[in-house]
């Protein structure tokens, strides 16, 4: 039961500064539109806050792509709109250099390094999937199932519109668990680009294991992935380095992004 | 839930430098920022509302100069033509507000007649269906009084059926208790015919026994005769014999009444007619002929021809006009009738055998 | 997690199938496909030592059934590249809709490793995929 409100509260409110500016490629008016900056959610997706960046940029770029779908890079790099935003911040900016600087492209989607999203019923769609999968894992997905097709859109609803309560008095209840026992298995990805080739990992982990509750340090292990090879490193998630005794089970509950999965980036201090 | 799973003081330490991390997070990269992006996106959408009311500001600003052009006035005239403009304005408006009453009033003036047509529609509708209630309900009148007619009449035959039935019944009372006398009687008459036949028997008895009596004393008195005329002896002469009936008499005849040649041949049939007076003889002459007898004398009467061979046998039928003969010849075995009128054989047949003698049945 | 009413759900593949070969899904497709973030390198090309997982598709609902169930799949691939290869063998055109399911509950994004899936969901050594020309489980 995620009981910290004070903590979860914290989570919920953290923004980040994003300054979007359009591809000077794609600019048709003589002139150059302003650079359009706005506090992100960390916690939110994309396509849900950038309505306003399209309508001001898309007057100025030729009408045959006025219908185009809008996408974001930073550093030449596309971004993939179905991680969350502070998950994408953690992942690609290392220098802390805010606002964060994004580009706005109308032309040439990259289809295949991104998927597509034309509307916010598929970012809705992304959502409850994710929340099923995390769902299976934690309680073989007994939850969702039971809740009711209003709970499912309590979730969605108090995410598009940035409402904490209307989200955790749905939430809470896909963060019961029975006494002792704590989750399944705890719904986590684990990115690590400058360790490895794979996008993320996911496997199975516990939350208790043998009457102690498992930690950070074990989630790590049980990877058997040498990550000190590459030198100290940090477990990054929201913008925080978490302790490595912290339990899993508390950081599921109360550190979880809106799809109920830990995003735990590792990050190598040495560049 | 979250009673049981007891955070010890490691985990609340921990969970103050989380948020102790969080704090700084924060500070870096939130607030710095947060007012002055808020500020920021406030002014933005303030300078895009301004730019708005710009664009719709120039639009009416170029509108109303087209029409400054148009009117064709000064400058100097321009609050004039402004006012004139502007009463022109309301003058068009107007005319358009009625232009636009003219045509609603043509539309409602179409409805009021489509709703009057339709109206009549109901109306007339309304009055078939009267048309047809009133009728059903005359209908319903006279249906029912048949009705009323036929249930009297049923009422009717039933009390008809139920006399009749009882009629039956007294009927097969009145039958069954006939039926009683009836055996009864027949009882009685069976009994009676029995006495009667005992009655009879007796007569009969009484009859038989006077009947033999009688019959004894005929027999006595028959065998006195008899004793009485063997005593006494009678000479019966021929001749009394000769012209009695032959069925009465039965003398043997000693003495010839005639004698004649008949036939060329040898005479091998002779028959009498039924009378006794004709009698036809039949030879190997091949002729059949037909002798008269007298009381002395038989004279010929006539002879019959036709026949191939001897005739064999010779018969009268019962009427006497028909004679029917038979020949014999070793090929031809002939039987012949004649018609005594005629005199030729009317039917010859053929015959294996040799006839014999020939009967007339 | 608790696999066995997956499997018993799926009675055809696992019986019928036992002795049929299981195929290797080959690893290149004429479609580009949806890949991990450029900073790090594209999807490898199957060689013979990147280890395999077996993958068992069954249709669910009115979805065309493929004779080749059981699949040999590349453990670095995703979801995304096994619906592309889906798509070519059922011959659908890219407006027609085909939703793949997990554990009968979720539907994995298309750009999770088939890896990740297996060692989260798999059973028996298979990880069992449903797919789908409409919507099943949301």
């Amino acid at each position: 039961m995620a009981e910290d409100r004070e903590i979860l509260r914290e989570i919920w409110e953290g923004r980040l500064p994003v300054c979007f500016t359009l591809a000077t490629e794609e600019v048709s008016t003589p002139i150059a539109p302003d650079p359009f900056y706005l506090m992100v959610p960390r916690l939110t997706y994309f396509p849900l806050v950038t309505d306003k960046v399209r309508r001001h940029f898309v007057r100025c770029v030729v009408p045959e792509k006025h219908d185009n779908e809008m996408w974001l890079e930073f550093e030449k790099c596309p971004l993939k709109w179905h991680y969350p935003i502070g998950l994408l911040y953690d992942l690609l900016v290392t220098n802390s250099e805010l606002p964060w600087q994004l580009t706005v492209h109308f032309d040439k989607y990259p289809d295949n390094k991104l998927l597509k999203c034309p509307s916010k019923d598929v970012v809705e769609s992304h959502l409850m999937h994710s929340l099923k999968e995390a769902d299976a894992l934690k309680h073989k997905n007994h939850i969702m199932a039971l809740m009711q097709e209003r709970d499912h859109k309590q979730l969605w609803l108090g995410l598009l519109h940035d409402r904490f309560d209307q989200f955790w008095s749905a939430n809470r209840k896909l963060m019961e668990h029975s006494a002792e026992d704590g989750f399944r298995y705890i719904p986590f990805r684990l990115y690590a680009p400058q360790f490895t080739s794979k996008p993320f990992m996911q496997y199975l982990v516990k939350s208790i294991e043998n009457e102690k509750r498992l930690t950070l340090e074990d989630l790590l292990q049980r990877a058997n992935l040498n990550f000190e090879s590459k030198g100290p490193f940090q477990v990054v998630i929201h913008g925080i380095d978490l302790p490595l005794e912290t339990p899993l089970q508390w950081i599921s509950e109360h550190l979880s992004y809106p799809d109920n999965f830990l995003h735990l980036c590792i990050r190598y201090s040495s560049p | 839930m979250a009673g049981g799973l007891a955070y010890s003081n490691i985990e609340l330490s921990i969970r103050r430098v989380i948020f102790k991390e969080i704090e700084k997070r924060n500070y870096r990269e939130k607030e710095p920022f947060e007012v002055l992006i808020s500020t920021y996106n406030k002014l933005f959408d303030a300078v895009s509302e301004l730019r708005h009311e710009i664009l719709l500001l120039t639009i009416q600003n170029e509108k109303l100069r087209q029409e400054n052009l148009q009117n064709g006035q000064g400058t100097l005239e321009g609050k004039v033509t402004e006012k004139s403009s502007i009463l022109e304005q309301k003058i068009y408006s107007l005319q358009e507000e009625l232009t636009n009453l003219h045509r609603r009033k043509g539309e409602h003036a179409q409805q009021i007649v489509d709703l009057t047509s339709k109206l009549q529609e109901a109306e007339k509708n309304l009055n078939l269906k009267e048309n047809l209630l009133s009728e059903a309900e005359t209908k319903i009148i006279a249906l029912k009084d048949e009705k009323k007619q036929l249930e009297i009449s049923l009422a009717e035959t039933e009390g008809g059926n139920q006399v009749l039935r009882d009629e039956h019944q007294a009927l097969q009372i009145a039958y069954a208790s006939i039926e009683e006398k009836l055996k009864i009687l027949h009882y009685e008459n069976i009994a009676l015919v029995e006495r009667l036949m005992a009655y009879k028997a007796h007569d009969a008895e009484i009859l038989n026994k006077e009947n033999e009596h009688f019959v004894k004393i005929k027999q006595a008195q028959m065998q006195k005769e008899l004793e009485e005329a063997a005593s006494e002896v009678k000479v019966i002469t021929a001749d009394r014999v000769l012209f009695e009936t032959p069925l009465l008499s039965s003398s043997i005849p000693t003495k010839v009444h005639s004698k004649f040649d008949a036939h060329e041949g040898e005479v091998n049939a002779l028959q009498f007619n039924a009378a006794g007076r004709m009698l036809a003889s039949g030879g190997g002459d091949r002729k059949i002929k037909l002798w008269d007898i007298g009381q002395n004398t038989c004279s010929l009467r006539g002879s019959l021809t036709g026949s191939n061979a001897g005739i064999t046998s010779v018969e009268f039928d019962a009427n006497g006009s028909l004679i029917l003969a038979a020949s014999n010849v070793t090929n031809q075995r002939s039987l012949y009738f004649w018609v005594l009128e005629k005199k030729i054989p009317i039917l010859c047949t053929q015959r294996r055998t040799i006839l014999g003698f020939l009967t007339f049945k | 997690m608790d696999n066995n009413p997956v499997t018993e759900t799926l009675p055809d593949s696992s019986n019928a199938e036992d002795n049929e070969p299981n195929v290797e899904m080959p690893s290149h497709t004429d479609e580009s496909l949806p890949a991990i973030l450029s900073s790090a390198p594209a999807t490898p090309k199957a060689d013979n030592k990147t280890p395999k997982i077996t993958v068992v598709l069954c249709p669910v609902g009115g979805a065309p059934i493929m004779r080749q169930r059981k699949w040999e799949v590349d453990c670095t691939q995703t979801i995304g590249f096994i619906a592309s290869f889906i798509r070519k063998k059922l011959t659908l055109q890219k407006s027609d809709s085909l939703f793949f399911y997990v554990n009968q509950s979720f539907a994995p994004s298309l750009d999770q490793s088939v890896q990740n899936l297996f060692d989260c969901f798999g059973s028996d050594g298979k990880l069992i995929l449903a797919y789908c020309r409409t919507q099943a489980w949301g």
